[in-house]
Order: structure tokens, then sequence, then C-alpha cells
């Protein structure tokens, strides 16, 4: 069993990849409540304007390139939601969610076109260079913003969404769109208002990961994986839960990277720690489910 | 309802995610301190009879083959974990310029390199093509994570002896196979080899995907670890890393203060495991090793100076700005047909793939076909290249084939990669048939770079 020293540096580096759970997760969440779209394609989305990013650097300034991934998550997450939005609105969530895998199976065989696995790539933040020393572990600037901006989002969001007019409507939505649309609330605004914000926090994301985690095509756009997870924990619904979800994914993940001595078989725990996000999950699903057993009618 | 069926298919969704996902110190040892290896090898210089003249390949003619095609196969894992299609790729640059110059006796070679995503079945079924449906004559420059463990038999039924580049321990132990490299078990223990000579001491953990055949890739560096009094650690996990800064932390801890490490990783996949090792300030910790794939100036160029010396490679091949004949050849080749495959070692045993065979092809008396081919590849010894330490054959006679057993190590500096240690051997275990294959090698002569 490792002792409390062994876990500090994984406590301190579950949190900076928590962090990237929750700011996914809460991307997701905030995107369902006002749409009802799962957007599957939030990791391969951000994954694009990563690549799209990195291709900019060294040929235009470094913050342009990386406010282009930024731009193309808003742009193309827009583009969708005002194309394939109306038409799928009426549907099912289960469709709308299978329609996004149409979306990320086309950007992940754009990127795998253009942007071959088999090229080392780079992609450091001038945060990355700032660091503090926290429990015998380096906690880079990109790091802490991994940790501050789902928190900043979080907050943010639930802010817009009492506050504001759009945000009003954006719940009134997420009860009842026909309702809404009869009381005179402009639905594909609203929607396109979502949308547009869901991207934007979507390019953000691709920033942070292209620096934290590298330009892997396949693993970064599957990170949206543990995302789902915190999102499913948070019931698609809650902000808050989903935040503090990803957290503590990241956490449990992480610690369990500690776990080398103790063994499953032939296999240290350690080996076994990807599957925390699933585990979690259905955990989490078992429990609401317990508490709020399904009544069939 | 709509609610509890969307969060039954995302855990769904999960579950088969899951399916698809099977993980300070005190070693300030200066890795250029490190020690001579105890036996060395004087490296090949250019000027053997296999050493190919700038601007020729093949015959040489200058002109065009529009004979009737040689068919020669091959198929390469193209995989998110790993890909090997720039060696097949090098080997078809490396035959189209064979028939821009004359081809094989006025034949051109019609190169065949098809893909696949490590599934056995698929893997199966590509041979079957290659060999019934396309009838290639001979197989070049094959490179799979798996393959030579799913066809070794298939082959050996159909007759065929494959000038590969060998990745799972089978591709080494059948005498249909000869690589032109040594593969990651004998290259990761080059890489122990010199993690052990820049001062390593506790522990030698080694660190390899993990993809079938890799636990068996890994022991080999558990047994020299332990053979020299160390304790040897195998650790499987696929890249990418979600979490790079975590599990260079793990790999820090598991090989405790002035231990060593072992990766087995291709560049693009070891590149950000590095970044995240130098942010945490890991780079003095332990004593760090790798496998021959990070040999690519990319990696050099994404490394900062803190890894000056100190990314101690086992190169299967000379380096790749070594100026020597073959290696120039190589890069020229390279610049004109297949520009868009980076310079490095994977780019290397696709080229010498390439020579060796079209070597052995014109040196066929009489008709080409499937077993005259397979014959005169069986055949091949004394191979010169400057870019091998010792001449290369194609069969030891011991039923296993590790034509390429003496390497060097190479590291990171300034942005380029630097050859750190001269020619040494690979060390001979009892879990390797090393020393039955020198024997062997030394009473055939087949490296001797004569006849």
């Amino acid at each position: 069993m490792p002792g409390l020293d062994d876990f500090k540096p994984f406590l301190v580096l579950g949190l900076a990849l928590g962090g990237v759970f929750a700011m996914n997760g809460v991307g997701l969440v905030v995107l369902y409540r006002a749409t009802g779209v799962l957007n599957l394609a939030y990791g391969a989305i951000a994954t694009t304007g990563a690549l799209i990013s990195w291709s900019l650097l060294g040929g235009v300034n470094q913050w342009i390139a990386y406010a282009a991934c930024v731009v193309f998550g808003g742009v193309v997450t827009l583009a969708y939601g005002l194309v394939f939005g109306p038409p799928f609105a009426p549907r099912d969530p289960l469709v709308k969610a299978t329609a996004t895998i149409g979306l990320l199976l086309i950007l992940l065989g754009v990127m795998l076109w253009v942007w071959p696995p088999s090229t080392t790539r780079t992609y450091i933040l001038p945060t990355r260079l700032h660091y503090y020393e926290v429990a015998d572990v380096r906690v880079n600037w990109t790091q802490i913003l991994g940790m501050i901006f789902p928190i900043v989002v979080t907050a943010g969001t639930a802010v817009f969404l009492r506050v504001t007019k759009v945000g009003t409507a954006m719940r009134a939505l997420a009860n009842d769109r026909e309702i809404t649309a009869m009381l005179g609330v402009p639905v594909r605004r609203v929607e396109a208002a979502a949308w547009l914000g869901s991207g934007i926090v979507c390019g953000f994301s691709g920033v942070l990961l292209g620096d934290l985690v590298g330009l892997d095509i396949v693993g970064v756009t599957f990170l949206v994986i543990p995302a789902l997870a915190a999102a499913l924990i948070g019931r698609l619904h809650s902000l808050w839960v989903t935040l503090a979800a990803g957290f503590v994914i990241g956490i449990v993940q992480s610690c369990l990277t500690a776990f080398t001595r103790v063994h499953i078989g032939t296999r240290p725990l350690a080996d076994y720690r990807t599957i925390t996000p699933f585990v979690l999950a259905i955990l989490a699903l078992l429990f609401f489910a317990r508490r709020r057993p399904l009544v069939r009618t | 309802m709509r609610r509890s069926l969307l969060g039954i298919v995302a855990v769904s969704g999960l579950l088969l995610a899951a399916c698809g996902d099977d993980d300070d110190g005190g070693a300030d040892t200066a890795p250029d301190e490190a020690e001579a290896p105890d036996e060395t090898v004087a490296p090949v210089s250019g000027s053997g009879s296999n050493i190919q003249a700038a601007g020729e390949c093949g015959a040489g003619t200058g002109e065009e083959a529009t004979g009737e095609p040689i068919k020669i196969g091959a198929m390469a894992t193209n995989s998110p974990v790993a890909d090997f299609t720039w060696i097949t790729g090098m080997t078809a640059a490396y035959f189209e310029c064979v028939n821009d110059n004359g081809g094989i006796n006025g034949r051109p070679i019609e190169y065949i390199a098809e893909e696949e995503q490590v599934d056995p079945q698929q893997i199966a079924a590509v041979a079957t093509k290659l060999v019934e449906q396309d009838q290639v004559l001979g197989i070049v420059g094959s490179t799979s994570l798996i393959e030579c463990s799913v066809n070794r038999e298939y082959y050996a039924e159909q007759g065929y002896y494959l000038i590969i580049a060998g990745v799972s321990q089978d591709c080494f132990t059948s005498p249909n196979f000869s690589a032109v490299n040594m593969g990651p078990y004998y290259s990761s223990l080059g890489g122990a080899q010199a993690a052990l000579r820049a001062g390593a001491e506790g522990r030698i953990v080694v660190a390899s995907p993990n993809q079938p055949g890799f636990d068996l890739i890994n022991q080999g560096v558990v047994d020299f670890a332990e053979e020299n009094g160390l304790e040897g650690v195998s650790i499987l996990e696929d890249p990418p890393f979600a979490d790079p800064a975590g599990f260079a932390q793990r790999l820090v801890q598991e090989a405790g203060d002035g231990g060593g490490v072992v990766l087995d990783y291709t560049g693009p996949n070891a590149v950000p495991l590095l970044q995240a090792i130098e942010q945490q300030g890991l780079v003095d910790s332990v004593i760090w090793a790798s496998s021959t794939p990070p040999n690519d100036p990319s990696v050099a160029e994404a490394l900062g100076p803190a890894w000056n010396d100190k990314f101690l490679i086992n190169a299967e091949f000379n380096v790749l700005d070594s100026g020597e004949p073959d290696q120039e050849h190589m890069n020229a080749i390279r610049e004109e047909y297949a520009p868009d495959i980076n310079l490095s070692s994977f780019a290397q045993m696709g080229y010498l793939a390439g020579r060796v065979a079209t070597d052995a092809l014109l040196g066929i008396e009489g008709d080409i076909t499937k077993e005259s081919v397979n014959e005169a590849f069986r055949n091949i010894k004394n191979f010169v290249s400057d870019i091998w330490c010792q001449p290369w054959y194609f069969e030891s006679g011991v039923g296993a084939n590790v034509s390429n057993n003496v390497d060097l190590t190479v590291a990171p500096r300034d942005g380029q990669m630097v050859q750190l240690e001269e020619c040494f051997e690979i060390a001979e275990l009892p879990g390797n048939n090393l020393e039955e294959i020198r024997q062997a090698e030394e009473e055939g002569g087949l490296n001797t770079g004569e006849g």
C-alpha cells in the first residue's frame, strides 16, 4: 500500500487532469441543456482546432494561432448547430447524439489525412514555461489554467443562465422547446447562441489540451469519454456536479497510479486506472436509479 | 425515459471504449560520462561491394524499366498505437528508383504494400491475398505488430522467405523471416545496457505498449537487470498517454533513486512523455533510455537542451547524418521519391529492405520465379552497408535469424541526434539465442564482409 507521500504528486496532477475532464464535461452539459444534443464530436472539434493552431504557429503571431483554435471551435460547432440543429430538433436525444458521431468521424478522417499521426508535433503554450513547486510536483500555468478555467466557465454559465434574457430562454428551452417557441422566444437564435458558446469553450479546451496532453489525434479526440462520464454523473443537468465529478475522476484516476505494488491478478492496480471514469459513472447511475427507481407506465 | 436511454447508450459507449483501452532521485550521472561498451565492434566503413554509388539504384542504367512487372508484396501496421507505413513507404521509394534505373534486368518491380490494423483475421486475409490472389514472388519490408505470429506457419507452408523489419519475437525465431532491424526485444535490451553503463542502479524499468507479445519483449530487459544484480520491472502502458505527467511520475517512482527507465515507444508517442518528464524536473532523477524508434531528428528538435545526452537511444542503425555513402544515398532517394517520409530509423529499415532485396533479385540467373526469388533472399550474406554496424545476412542456419545484433547508442543534443557510443554487441542471455547465432555467424562467415 503506498504511503501518503506517494500520493502527493498524483493528487496535484489529478487536479490538473480532472480540470480537463471537468472543462469538457461542463461544455457538454451546457449544450445539452439548451439544445438536447450530447455533442460526442466535442473532442474531435477541439483536436482539429489545436492542429490548425499548430499549423499556423511559426507562420503567424502565436496568439493569432491560439485564437484560431477558439474561432474554429466556435464556427464549426455553430455551423453544425445551424445546419443540423433544426431538422434534428424534434428527434429523440439518442438520434441527436448519434448524428454528432458523423461529425466526429468526418473530423477524424480529415485530421488523419491532413496531419498524419506518424509525425512528431510539439504544442507548448508560453504558460507551460512558468511553474510552482507543490508537493514535489511542478505545476505549470497551463495546468493551473486547466483547473481555473472550468470553474470560471461553470460559474459564468450559471450566472448567465440565471440573469440574462438569453440564459432564461435557454433554461426554458431545456424544459420544453415547443412551449417556449409558442411563447415567442426566438428558439433558433437562442440555440445558435448555445452552439456558439459551447464551441468557443471547446476551442479553449483544444488549446489547453494540446499543451497538457499533446497533439495525438485519437488520444485527444477520445478524451471526451471521461468528460462524458463526468456529464453523466451530473445527470446531464447540473453544471456544478459535473464540474466536481470531473475533478473527482481526475484525482481518483491519478492517485491509482501510485498503486504499483497492489496487484489484481498479475497486473498492478495502476494498470487499471483508465477505467476510473466508467466505474464512477456506473456507480453514480446505479446510485441515482436506487434513489429514484424507474417507474414503468 | 429518453434521458435514461441516452444514459444507457452513453455508458455502453464508455464500456466499449474501456475495452479498447487496456500507466527525487539522485541519478545525476550525466550520460555523456557513459563508459565505452566493453565489447565494441568496429563499424562498417562505406567502401564495401554493396555500397550504392550516388544517383544509382539497382542496375543504375538511368533508363525506365518497361518489361513484365515482378510482383513483390508487403504489409505494415497502421493503427493509433503504431504506424509502420514509413517503412513500406521507403521500400516503395527505393523500388521506384530501381524502376527508373533499369529495374531487374529491364523488368520493373510492382510493389504491393498493404496496411493492417492489428486484427489477426485481417492480417491472415491480407497474406492470403498477397500470396494467392496477387501471386507476389517475394515479400519485402513487411512490418507489423503481430503479423509474424499470425502468418509464420502460412509463409513456411508457401515457401516464402521474407525480408522484413521485425517487431514481435516471432519475427526472430523463425527461419522464414530475417529482419534488417533487431526489433524491440533486442533494442530495449541495448537501451538497458546503455543505461547500466551510464550508472543505473537498483532497478531498471521497461515500459512498452500494452500489445500482444510486448510482455515477452519486456522480459529481455527484466532478465538482463537480474543478470546484473538489479531488479527488473515491466510496465505495459498503451499510448497515447492521457496524463503524461502522471505516467512520468510513475516511471520515476518505480525505478527509484538512480534507477534506469527504458522506453519502447515511437517518437510521436514518446515526445509528450519526454516533455512532461522535463517539465516535471525528472530528467536527472533516473537514467532514461529507449529502443530505436525515437532515433528521429524530429524528436531531437522537439526536446529542449535539458535532454542533451540524457536520453540514451539504442540505434539499430548509424546516425542519419553520418555522411557515409549509403546513408547519403538513402537521404537523396527519400528526398526525391518520398519527401513525406520523415528522415528516421524507420526510413532506414525500409531503405535497407529494398536494397538487399534488389541486390538479391539482380543476382538471379535464369527465370525469376517465386522459388528463385526466395532462394536468392535466403542466400544473402555479407551484405555491406554503412548504415549497419556489421554486414547483414538472411539465414543463420540455427532456425532463427537475428541478423542485426550489433548496434550503437545515440542521444539528442541541441536539436540533433548524435552518436554517444561505439557499436556494441547486444547482450546474450539465457532467454535469447544470440550465443548460438553468433557461433553460427562465425562458423559460416555470414557477416565478415567477405564473399
